[in-house]
């Protein structure tokens, strides 16, 4: 079955250590994630903040080494699918849910249903965990 | 395609036209599939792994949610 997945286990895979399921997912029917995980993975990893602290670990690094890092975690491998805008607002637009959906959630579940995929995620959101349940959507808490 | 979505009919048909479209674009199915190998070097796989372990990755994400309930799990 597709698989949709967080941030964190998006950055898990991109670091080269997918957790058992997911990699074989990956290999079998592939696995997506969404424009705002992506997005809030880059704001984590690129930002000021707390993320600073990765880049300060980074500084161990030699230069060349760190600008490589940095490049390649701004973009999205192909191996690994994301839906456009065009194919995911309108059924953002079409959900109906119990609780309201921010749009990291709404975008999510939107993929979710599109490829009729398992959400798969390493951190609890009740809000999209209660999203999947009200659509028939799986959802996977990674320990 | 086939398992227990619960759409209503409205929903059902605007995720029929959204799957012919990302068909159309060539966004699903995938057309790279296998095995994904990491391009980053294995002192920095190390360390971001370090960074997700130990949560730091939990704390700027916390921070980003706050800063925009729209990025927040919740």
């Amino acid at each position: 079955m597709t698989i949709v997945v967080d941030d964190h286990v998006l950055f898990d895979v991109l670091a080269g250590h997918a957790p058992p399921e997911v990699e074989a997912e990956l290999q079998v029917s592939g696995l997506f994630t969404t424009s705002t995980w992506c997005y809030r993975l880059g704001r984590a990893i690129h930002g000021g903040g707390s993320a600073g602290s990765l880049f300060r670990r980074l500084q161990a690094l030699a230069p060349e080494r760190r600008r490589l890092v940095a490049n390649e975690l701004r973009r999205l491998p192909d191996e690994i699918g994301l839906l456009g805008p065009r194919v995911s607002v309108p059924v953002m637009i079409g959900l109906r849910v119990r609780r309201p959906l921010n749009l990291l959630n709404a975008e999510a579940l939107a993929a979710a249903v599109v490829l009729d995929a398992a959400l798969v995620v390493a951190t609890d959101s009740p809000l999209l965990r209660g999203g999947a349940d009200d659509l028939g959507v799986p959802y996977t808490l990674l320990s | 395609m086939a398992t227990g979505l619960r759409l209503d009919p409205e929903l059902a048909e605007i995720v029929a036209e959204a799957r012919r479209l990302a068909a159309e674009l060539g966004e699903f199915p995938l057309r790279t599939g296998g095995s994904f190998k990491s391009p980053l070097p294995a002192d920095a796989r190390a360390i971001i792994s370090e960074w997700l372990r130990d949560g730091g990755y939990a704390t700027a994400i916390a921070e980003i949610g706050h800063e925009d309930p729209e990025l927040a799990n919740e």
